[in-house]
């Protein structure tokens, strides 16, 4: 494989040629420079995923066809695709390919003292290329490249050239007026001998064979592909799909020397597979072949991905050792980038992973977390590193979330610094992270619609440059949301309309099973199918450790199973034991408020509301303190659930009154049944208060019958049987307690038949 | 000799070349075998086929030697020997061919002999070869040597001798280091060759008295001694071994060439024809060494027709027409036939590189470009390969590549002489002169023949304004072309720049001769000057003559010689005219041609013919040539004129020119 001259760099060469003779006319010049320039710079970073997919990488002849045979040269009648064809034959021996490079001299602008030497030599052509401009550079790349050849390099070049413009051989003839010389070398029409005589076998015998990719592709062409692929990897955590594999793999080749970052690409699709061996041993691969090329700066980034790997495997306490030798070796080489960037990475492993971190923190070298993310901030500003000072950012507004009082503001103030700065510097990865932190703060403050919004930014928005993870926990929170609110289906599509390629890593596959099983879970939770309930759950609980959110929220969705399911002990056991876990490693407060307000579920499921009243109560005082509004709601109807069973139905209806339509706005259907059904309850308390068959008495049963009815429609949306059933039967209960038995009959009835339709619909799903 | 061999000859031939084959294979010379099996597969296809079909018995090709070979050798005493020790021979065989040498010298040789050299002689310090400890020969055992190799084969002790020899040449290149390196040249030497001369000295004094047995090494030996002689510059006595060598046994292809090699003129040559009996392979050694004296005369080119008639097909002997063809500078020719190989033989790399400097004097950039390719294609590590290619990059003006390529093909085989003298012309070119005269001085050292490193040393040493040495160099090559105008052009120029203007001159006046001999010859002009018609002489060497002639004074002669050179403007006068056609034209005019029409307006001007030298002005105006001396001198002549000088007269007669130049400019 030759280190940068390719036959499609021939090509590329033969039209900056045509273009400078100006045998191109003046309206196809910008389509031809756009094809050449298009094939010579370095593809852009932030270009759309798209455009690469459809261009092949080796740039075929037939690319030329069709990007220069509909353009008119200044020829009458020729194309310039027939000016290129006349151009590429015209090479007809190795002498001549060796003169058309010495001959790319005449198209550069000559420095001075060189201009005085041959300023009568050679007529200058109708456009001279600046030394410096980009064709300019190509050609004298190329032409460096040429005369550092050695001879049989040149020649294998010159037969893959022979080889590469023989499918123009039909056009050749047809076109070319001199239709006797149809070989591609004179020196064999010389000698007058047919392709079957000994010395044509010597010469050309490997001719005949079909071109390898191998010999179409330079060093200079696999390294630049391969950088490609591992920013992809790197930055977008996408594995590489397997036709492009193939393809690599026939470039590479099977004798030639293989790119040292090869290793690298091959590492990171290692590690994204999950495959830790190998992607162990292709790590090590990578930096021992770098390691003799350049200095021994590399040693602290091998490190550093050794960290960030085996952290990826769940093996945080060699991670945490590999990543303090990081650092260690990046303060004693004075590396500050990758300095700060491990300390960021620690950082993050520190909220990540709290509960592992703890035991191996107490021997570490760092401070308390504020103090090391004021360390990183200043040291980021100092180095003008600014994805890491954005990044500190939002870990910093992350821990305000966590732990401060009355902290949204500071947290909105962090995220706004954050994105300032990505907005400033065009930090294109930031944005993920940064949408995301935005659409968490406002998921806590119950403005859902919002959240959701921000989701939608990302995937709309950003989805070329966004690193895959990020994508996907907006496409998983959206979904999740989505099921929430009983759009189970299209929170599958959602999930399932993930690209194939994001499956091809292992832990992102993962995450998607693991989301779609919770939406699964909620779906057959509501509608009350215990079996398969069971078994998602079962399938949940074992390995999603990986991943702090989900497994947060499996724990979460399995207490509520049981609360259902009636087995409240359990249930109860459940929640101490989180409780516990969450207490040592001060955890989320969000998370912890959630478990009390599970505790006064509980309670009041099992029927002694009363106990609960000051879990309630702390639960709702913290929520309102950290402004986590939706345990607050939830906290509120509960409180009040507790207060009409103490009697208090006005206050009960007075502060459902009050929460109620933030929770709507919110849209989290279920909590909005929950607490209409409160609502009416509180209405039929006020109702036995009043006096018998007076106008208030009635006014309050319609109201209850109102707030049962919207508590019917919202259960019915999720497709709470059983909680649509119950509302049926309140009013069934109702009616007869007005003495309207036909109707009381009439709701039993519809309660019946929306029973035995759930029941049916569960056998079918079962059969 | 007979133009057609016998039908019985020819078949004894053919078995004696393949039982050559066979020999040279069993004692490792490979390039012997090769050339033997070449010349072997070469016979007329005809008396192949006619032979096997006429007689049945005729399978005397691969019938084991006959009765009247009579070189082969048939001691019963070695027939004895041989077999006794056949597996151990083959074993010294395997590890040859593995290139251990020494372990193969090791199985014959006794372990004093093979492993301590024995120090009588030699100068050479105990440093020498990693061998391990030695230990000081007594003087007494050297009578026992030779006794201890009685016990063994001639064949044998030839293998393990030849084996000790290459083992040397195989550490020397070693230690040589880098081309043209510090240790490379005459500081290493080959430091096995005094023990094996040393042992083959006894062997032959050994067999000598003891008397009895035939005193001769069936020619192997002697030929391996010869080699040895020749490289410790023992030259007659090598000569004297070589000759015995190809005596007993002549179809040892490589004894005639290191015998060859020895020559330095063809007066030698002539003489060794005399001592070697006359058999079909001291004819092609005639050839062979003619064409390597540059002695293409047509008793030569007869001579290869002859022995082409009986080996048609030979690579080999075409090879040898082209290369004659070569030296007496009729390129087409020399191309031709190499196109032709070229097209028999693809695969065949030999004397590629002559076939290269071909393509390269007649600027056949593409085709020397698809030489290069082939070449590359077939073995791009061969030392032959690198020279086309390095002579491609050569014409190419890549100078830097080209030396990389000649170092390879040195790197490959030190003693690859056309490397050596291409890479002094291109280090010539790149201006680093002390690299030049290193390379053409190995050029040399290898062949002393070689003309053109000759040529090229007096060329840089001329670039280094040394014209006494240059002087020296050049008079080598011309001694060696004596037919070469160029040389003794060279010689005359560097005669002139030493202020011998007299032999100047007459080297000169031999470069005209040499010059008119080629001219007439059948091909055409040399070198630069192609296109030198019939009859015409190098106006530059007339010139240069005249201008020798105008520093030793004599103006007269200088004139005359003036005169010729512009003669050769217009070419021979009509007497030629009606042999030659076109060619007969002349050179027309030239930067020389003016310079001397310049010098002959001067002349006229300064003796008073101001007519003439008006006249020559005026042509020197016409010309486009030095315009502004000749206006000024026209200025000066007309003032003389208008002040009277020469009479009325002569005013008329200069009026009367210039009227009619400035009429007809």
């Amino acid at each position: 494989m030759s280190r940068y001259l390719t036959p499609p760099k021939i090509g590329l060469l033969a039209l900056v040629r045509l273009y400078c003779e100006g045998a191109i006319s003046s309206s196809g010049a910008i389509s031809i420079l756009s094809f050449i320039v298009s094939h010579l710079l370095p593809p852009l970073a932030e270009g759309s995923d798209d455009e690469h997919s459809t261009r092949s990488f080796t740039l075929p002849v037939s690319e030329f066809d069709k990007a220069t045979s509909t353009l008119s040269s200044i020829h009458p009648g020729q194309s310039v695709f027939d000016l290129l064809i006349h151009r590429l034959w015209s090479i007809d021996s190795f002498h001549a390919l060796h003169e058309f490079f010495s001959g790319l001299t005449d198209l550069l602008n000559h420095s001075k003292e060189r201009d005085n030497e041959s300023s009568f030599s050679s007529p200058p052509s109708a456009t001279v290329l600046s030394r410096t401009s980009p064709l300019g550079a190509f050609v004298r790349r190329a032409q460096l490249e040429f005369t550092r050849l050695q001879f049989n390099d040149a020649q294998k070049l010159w037969i893959a050239f022979l080889k590469y413009k023989s499918p123009t051989a039909a056009a050749w003839k047809r076109r070319s007026s001199a239709a006797s010389r149809i070989t591609f070398d004179v020196n064999i029409d010389e000698l007058g001998i047919g392709s079957d005589s000994d010395l044509f076998q010597v010469a050309y015998g490997t001719l005949h064979q079909p071109i390898h990719s191998e010999e179409l592709s330079s060093t200079d062409d696999i390294e630049r592909l391969l950088a490609f692929q591992a920013d992809k990897l790197q930055r977008l955590g996408i594995r590489m799909p397997h036709d492009m594999k193939e393809n690599l793999r026939g470039m590479v080749g099977p004798a030639s020397t293989v790119p040292s970052l090869s290793h690298f690409v091959s590492f990171f699709d290692a590690w994204r597979a999950g495959n830790y061996t190998s992607a162990f041993d292709n790590l090590h691969r990578y930096f021992d072949y770098t390691m003799q090329a350049r200095e021994k700066t590399f040693y602290q980034y091998a490190l550093l991905h050794m960290a960030i790997l085996q952290t990826d495997f769940g093996c945080l306490s060699e991670a945490i050792s590999a990543i303090n030798e990081t650092i260690a070796t990046a303060r004693e080489n004075q590396d500050m980038s990758c300095l700060n960037f491990s300390l960021g990475w620690l950082n993050h492993l520190n909220q990540a992973f709290p509960h592992q971190m703890r035991g191996i923190r107490d021997q570490g070298l760092n401070g308390s977390e504020r103090d090391a993310l004021n360390f990183l901030k200043l040291k980021a500003k100092e180095s003008k590193m600014f994805s890491l000072l954005s990044s500190a950012l939002l870990s910093e507004a992350r821990l305000d979330l966590s732990y401060g009082e009355r902290s949204i503001t500071k947290a909105f103030q962090h995220i706004y610094q954050a994105s300032h700065i990505n907005i400033r510097e065009n930090l294109s990865g930031g944005f993920g992270s940064q949408l995301l932190m935005h659409s968490a703060v406002f998921g806590r403050l119950g403005v859902e619609h919002l959240a959701s919004a921000y989701c939608d930014i990302i995937l709309k928005c950003y989805r070329p440059n966004v690193p895959t993870e990020e994508m996907l926990r907006a496409i998983c929170r959206m979904s999740f949301t989505a099921a929430r609110s009983g759009r189970y289906e299209h929170a599958i599509q959602m999930l399932e309309s993930v690209r194939p390629g994001v499956h091809r890593t292992l832990k992102f596959s993962q995450t998607i099973t693991g989301y779609l099983g919770l939406v699964k879970l909620l779906q057959a939770m509501r509608r009350s199918n215990r079996t398969a309930a069971e078994h998602i759950l079962q399938q949940l609980a074992t390995g999603f450790s990986f991943n702090p959110d989900l497994r947060t929220l499996i724990l979460q969705l399995s207490i509520m199973f049981h609360i259902r399911l009636g087995s409240l002990s359990k249930a109860f056991d459940l929640i101490e034991e989180l409780a516990n876990e969450l207490k040592e490693e001060t955890a989320d407060i969000s998370q912890r408020l959630y478990l009390l307000v599970m505790k006064a579920r509980l309670y009041a499921k099992a029927g002694e509301p009363q106990k609960g009243f000051s879990v309630a109560l702390r639960a709702a005082s913290t929520a309102h303190r950290f402004q986590a509004f939706p345990i607050f709601w939830e906290a509120i109807g509960f409180i009040a659930n507790i207060l009409s069973h103490l009697n208090e139905f006005d206050a009960a209806r007075r502060m459902l009154d009050a929460v109620i339509p933030q929770c709507l706005e919110n849209g989290d259907t279920e909590l909005c049944a929950l607490l209409y059904s409160f609502q009416a309850d509180a209405y039929m308390g006020l109702a036995g208060r009043a006096e018998e068959a007076g106008r208030r008495r009635t006014a309050c049963v319609s109201k209850a019958e109102v707030y049962i009815d919207r508590a019917r429609q919202h259960y019915k949306r999720i497709e709470d049987w059983r909680g649509e059933c119950e509302m049926l039967k309140k009013r069934a209960i109702i009616a007869r307690v007005r003495g309207d038995d036909n109707l009381a009959n009439d709701w039993a009835a519809q309660c019946l038949s929306v029973h035995n339709a759930a029941q049916e619909k569960m056998e079918n799903i079962v059969d | 000799m007979a133009a057609i061999l016998s039908e019985p000859a020819a078949a004894q031939l053919r078995a004696q070349l393949q039982n050559a084959v066979i020999q040279c294979s069993d004692r490792c010379l490979s390039q012997s075998a090769k050339w033997a099996a070449e010349i072997l597969n070469s016979f007329q296809e005809t008396t192949l086929v006619d032979g096997s079909e006429t007689e049945p018995d005729s399978s005397m090709s691969d019938a084991s030697p006959s009765d009247e070979d009579v070189f082969i050798l048939h001691d019963p005493i070695e027939v004895a020997l041989e077999k006794k020790e056949l597996p151990r021979y083959l074993l010294a065989k395997a590890y040859f061919d593995c290139r251990e040498f020494d372990r193969c010298a090791a199985i014959f040789l006794p372990a004093n002999v093979a492993k301590g050299p024995i120090r009588t002689s030699s100068p050479i310090h105990p440093q020498s070869i990693g061998k391990g400890k030695r230990k000081a020969t007594m003087p007494t055992e050297k009578r026992s040597i030779a006794v201890s190799l009685v016990g063994i084969s001639q064949k044998a002790l030839f293998l393990s001798l030849y084996a000790k020899y290459m083992s040397g040449e195989k550490r020397k290149d070693e230690e040589s280091e880098m081309i043209l390196g510090p240790a490379d040249g005459g500081v290493t030497v080959n430091k096995e060759l005094n023990d094996v001369s040393k042992i083959l000295e006894d062997w032959f004094s050994y067999r000598n008295t003891a008397g009895g047995m035939d005193s001769n090494g069936g020619g192997w030996l002697e030929y391996l001694y010869g080699i040895v002689l020749a490289k410790n510059k023992n030259e007659r006595l090598a000569k004297k071994w070589l000759l015995e060598s190809v005596r007993v046994y002549p179809y040892n292809w490589g004894a005639w060439v290191e015998l060859s090699s020895l020559l330095a003129t063809s007066d030698e040559l002539s003489a060794v024809i005399e001592q070697v009996p006359p058999n079909i392979m001291a004819f092609i050694f005639h050839i062979y060494s003619s064409q390597e004296l540059y002695q293409s005369t047509d008793r030569v080119h007869a001579n290869l027709n002859e022995i082409e008639s009986i080996f048609p097909t030979s690579s080999f002997l075409k090879t040898q027409r082209a290369l004659l063809y070569y030296h007496s500078k009729d390129f087409e020719e020399a191309e031709s036939i190499f196109s032709d190989l070229l097209q028999t033989d693809p695969y065949r790399i030999d004397s590629l590189d002559n076939y290269s400097n071909i393509l390269y004097v007649l600027d056949l950039k593409p085709k020397l470009a698809f030489l290069a390719q082939l070449a590359t294609a077939t073995d791009k590590f061969r030392p032959e390969t690198c020279c086309v290619v390095g002579n491609y990059f050569s014409l190419k003006s890549e100078h830097e590549k080209a030396v990389m390529y000649f170092r390879r093909a040195l790197m490959l085989d030190r003693n690859f002489l056309s490397a050596w003298t291409l890479m002094g012309h291109e280090y010539v070119e790149m201006k680093n002169t002390h690299a030049a005269i290193e390379s053409y001085r190995r050029a040399v050292d290898v062949n002393r023949k070689d003309y053109r490193a000759w040529y090229g040393l007096g060329q840089t040493y001329e670039v280094l304004e040394m014209h006494s040495y240059a002087l020296f160099y050049y008079q080598r090559a011309a001694s060696l072309r004596p037919y070469d105008p160029k040389m003794w052009m060279a010689v005359g120029q560097s005669f002139g720049r030493v202020g011998k203007c007299a032999n100047g001159i007459r080297s000169y006046k031999r470069a005209l001769v040499a010059g008119s001999y080629y001219d007439t010859g059948a091909g055409s002009g040399f070198g630069n000057q192609d296109g030198l018609g019939a009859g015409i002489l190098d106006p530059e060497v007339l010139y240069q003559i005249a201008l020798l002639y105008e520093r030793s004074q004599d103006n007269e002669e200088c004139a005359a010689y003036m005169e010729l050179t512009l003669a050769q403007e217009e070419g021979p006068e009509d007497q030629d005219t009606s042999d030659t056609t076109v060619e007969s034209i002349g050179v027309g005019v030239t930067p020389t041609t003016s310079k001397a029409r310049m010098w002959l307006a001067k002349w006229e001007y300064s003796q008073g013919g101001f007519q003439r030298s008006m006249e020559l002005a005026n042509e020197l105006c016409q010309d486009g040539v030095e315009v502004e001396d000749a206006k000024a001198l026209v200025r000066d002549i007309r003032a003389r004129v208008e002040k009277g000088y020469g009479g009325q007269g002569m005013k008329k007669q200069v009026d009367a020119v210039e009227k009619r130049y400035v009429r007809s400019t």
